[in-house]
């Protein structure tokens, strides 16, 4: 049940509202966004460099392992969130960099950022929330709302999110292929097959293989007499890694405000009803500056998903913004603390895991 | 070898080559430093005729380039990476002391010429790519050159690097009066140094110039060598003015200054990006009409040389608006920046291609 409803004629004032939103935001963009952008990789990279250099001191003490693993999983938090996912999204296109940029970049993750930007930027943005259309609701793991039919594995599904948060980065690199079927299960015959299997595995096995054989493998190799340590330090770092990311992701759409729609009431959506519907489907946290740079300002998610190719440090600038207009319409803006919010998402994994 | 194999190991750490991967980092040392292109300190700015000469201070790795080649000039404007070819208008041996100048014209409207003068000043850094392309001079043959308005910049590379001319050449010079064209004065003192060089300038305040006239009353022998450079249109009429003087076995060399307006062309483009389906709106060059209809392609110059917005076309035939050529039907590569679709064109964005 929706909480509000909104008129046709509403919905266009409200597209008109978050349009010019959208538009004097961009017209702002530039040099600031250039150096965040900069000094938001430099960080990253001192994480990184630093991380891997602490773990050759495990030499003399293995407690040394504790600080490089933290700088790592840092490092790859940031490269995932912050740069990867926006970057990716191309909201920073507009400076024409020849690495940063959605057609070029490559990010520390098994997941290929092509298949990634199919899944998520076009799947997920386009069709947010609505039920039997987007597969992140759900993850075709977790039953999430009353509209999916209760079957028994979904008894155990807070164990499968916890294993699902634990392997979130290969999660995240098979979601197209379990989508597509392509090892298992009947083809589905609505699914246009926009780029073929043997594609989607090729760019599975070869991303997937190129993050294992680095951080398994070759960093090992390079830190010989501290392979061991350095094998374990990156296991830690990428586990760090996808706990986090699993965790601030989930507390996106799965909070017990943030609201489902059905495939009917999107037929022929007006630009209006999408502004409406991401607004709903989409819930925030609060939190001081370095936790939204840690989630990739993903504690925006409202605007994120109002405005997906606007540069995300300008989020929290923009919500005193948001809020007015949700006000203004009597519509409701999801923002609750962290902790409470992530209370609500594991409250409804617990909730739908029976019938 | 080693250097393959560091590349190589890099892509597979950094997923980029390590210059770039370490850039925000080496520029913590060096604020200038940029990876993949030359760091070039500006040594003097003057205005002369309508353009902006930039002497530049090039970094001792700075390559070694044939007269007649260019450059991309690399600059930021509200924190956007601009890119814009130049030909090197100095002669090679300053290169020996590391330096190089550029003449850029100022185009009435030009996103970035317009707004040079406030943004370069002595001292401060710009980029360069390293320099390319074909156009150069052949010593050998006697040469007839033409150029229009700042096409005289590669001819002038060519003709100040060239230390004695061992064969005659004769260079006619295009320029708007009534202020005296570029590189006049350099112009004059080149002539007095060979015998073997004529200038001719050319006011177009006078009208056209017209070869085939110029032709007949100064025949020239059969191995003469054409040099062309200026707006794609004038060059257009000075080929078939060449070809009508009856030298249209004669080799010409060209380089393009410019491009054709594009010649409004609505043929239904359609682009394949991350397996949606986008039509382009609007009509002229495909670049533009991407742009248009919202698509973020990486590009480059915008003028047909750098390949960075080349796009895997599948099919149609698109028409080269810079050269007038047409492609064919199937499947290959263009750039996006300087080609009208002519039929129907299905796009497949390079980054894409599996």
């Amino acid at each position: 049940m929706k909480t509000t409803r909104l008129s046709e004629a509403q919905l266009a004032e409200l597209a008109l509202e978050f349009d010019a939103l959208r538009q004097t935001t961009r017209q702002q963009l530039g040099q600031q966004d250039h150096r965040y952008l900069q000094n938001i990789v430099r960080v990253q990279r001192l994480c990184s460099i630093s991380g891997r250099l602490l773990m050759l001191l495990c030499w003399f003490s293995a407690w040394w392992l504790v600080p490089a693993v933290l700088l790592l999983a840092l490092g790859k938090i940031l490269d995932n969130m912050e740069i990867g996912h926006n970057v990716l999204h191309g909201q920073y296109d507009f400076i024409n960099h020849p690495v940063l940029h959605s057609t070029r970049f490559e990010w520390d993750i098994a997941c290929d950022a092509k298949s990634w930007q199919r899944t998520h930027n076009y799947e997920h943005h386009t069709y947010t929330n609505i039920i039997g259309q987007d597969r992140d609701y759900g993850y075709g793991l977790l039953r999430l709302s009353a509209d999916f039919r209760w079957r028994l594995r979904n008894s155990w599904q807070l164990v499968t999110y916890f294993l699902l948060s634990t392997l979130f980065q290969w999660g995240v690199s098979y979601h197209e292929l379990a989508g597509n079927r392509v090892f298992f299960g009947r083809k589905k015959a609505d699914r246009p097959n926009k780029i073929s299997d043997a594609a989607l595995k090729k760019a599975f096995f070869t991303k997937g293989g190129r993050q294992l054989a680095k951080d398994y493998l070759v960093y090992p190799l390079l830190c010989w007499p501290v392979a061991g340590y350095v094998l374990l330090g990156n296991f830690c770092a990428n586990l760090i890694r996808n706990w986090w990311t699993a965790t601030v992701i989930f507390c996106g759409h799965f909070t017990a405000d943030a609201e489902v729609f059905q495939p009917d009431e999107t037929v022929n959506e007006s630009r209006g009803h999408w502004y409406f519907r991401q607004l709903l489907g989409s819930s925030n946290f609060s939190g001081p500056r370095w936790l939204h740079i840690l989630t990739g300002h993903l504690s925006c998610q409202i605007e994120h998903h109002l405005f997906p190719d606007i540069p995300a440090w300008r989020y929290p600038a923009m919500s005193a913004q948001v809020q007015a207009i949700t006000a203004k319409y009597g519509l409701p803006y999801h923002c609750d603390s962290f902790g409470r919010q992530y209370r609500t998402v594991l409250a409804r994994i617990w909730r739908y895991s029976w019938p | 070898m080693l250097k393959k194999f560091v590349d190589e190991l890099t892509q597979l750490l950094w997923r980029q080559k390590p210059a770039w991967y370490l850039e925000s980092l080496l520029q913590l040392v060096s604020p200038s430093f940029m990876a993949g292109f030359y760091r070039a300190r500006i040594l003097c700015l003057t205005s002369e005729a309508d353009c902006l000469r930039l002497r530049l201070q090039v970094s001792r790795r700075f390559p070694l380039f044939i007269p007649g080649q260019h450059i991309q000039l690399r600059l930021q404007l509200d924190g956007r990476f601009v890119e814009r070819t130049f030909s090197i208008c100095s002669d090679v041996a300053d290169l020996a002391q590391q330096e190089l100048e550029l003449a850029i014209k100022s185009q009435p409207g030009g996103l970035l010429t317009s707004r040079l003068p406030s943004m370069l000043r002595p001292g401060l850094f710009v980029h360069l790519s390293a320099p390319a392309g074909d156009f150069c001079f052949d010593s050998q043959r006697p040469a007839v050159m033409v150029a229009a308005g700042s096409g005289i910049t590669p001819l002038f590379s060519m003709l100040v690097s060239a230390r004695r001319l061992l064969r005659p050449v004769t260079l006619i010079y295009c320029y708007r009066g009534p202020k005296a064209p570029l590189f006049s004065k350099e112009l004059a003192a080149l002539v007095n140094r060979s015998n073997l060089l004529q200038l001719r300038l050319w006011d177009s305040q006078n009208g056209r110039l017209d070869l085939n006239q110029w032709l007949s009353a100064w025949p020239q022998s059969a191995d003469t060598v054409f040099y062309l450079c200026g707006p794609a249109m004038a060059m257009q009429q000075w080929q078939q003015q060449i070809d009508s003087a009856g030298y249209g076995y004669n080799p010409i060399r060209q380089e393009v200054f410019g491009l054709l307006a594009a010649s409004g062309s609505r043929s239904e483009v359609v682009v394949r990006s991350a397996g949606q389906d986008i039509y382009l709106s609007g009509q002229g060059l495909l670049l533009q009409r991407a742009e248009q209809s919202g698509l973020a392609v990486p590009y480059g110059c915008r003028r047909g040389v750098c390949m960075q917005c080349l796009c895997l076309k599948q099919r149609g035939v698109v028409r080269n608006v810079s050269t007038g050529e047409l492609s064919t039907a199937g499947t290959e590569y263009i750039q996006l920046c300087n080609t009208e679709a002519i039929s129907p064109v299905e796009l497949t964005l390079t980054s894409e291609v599996q």
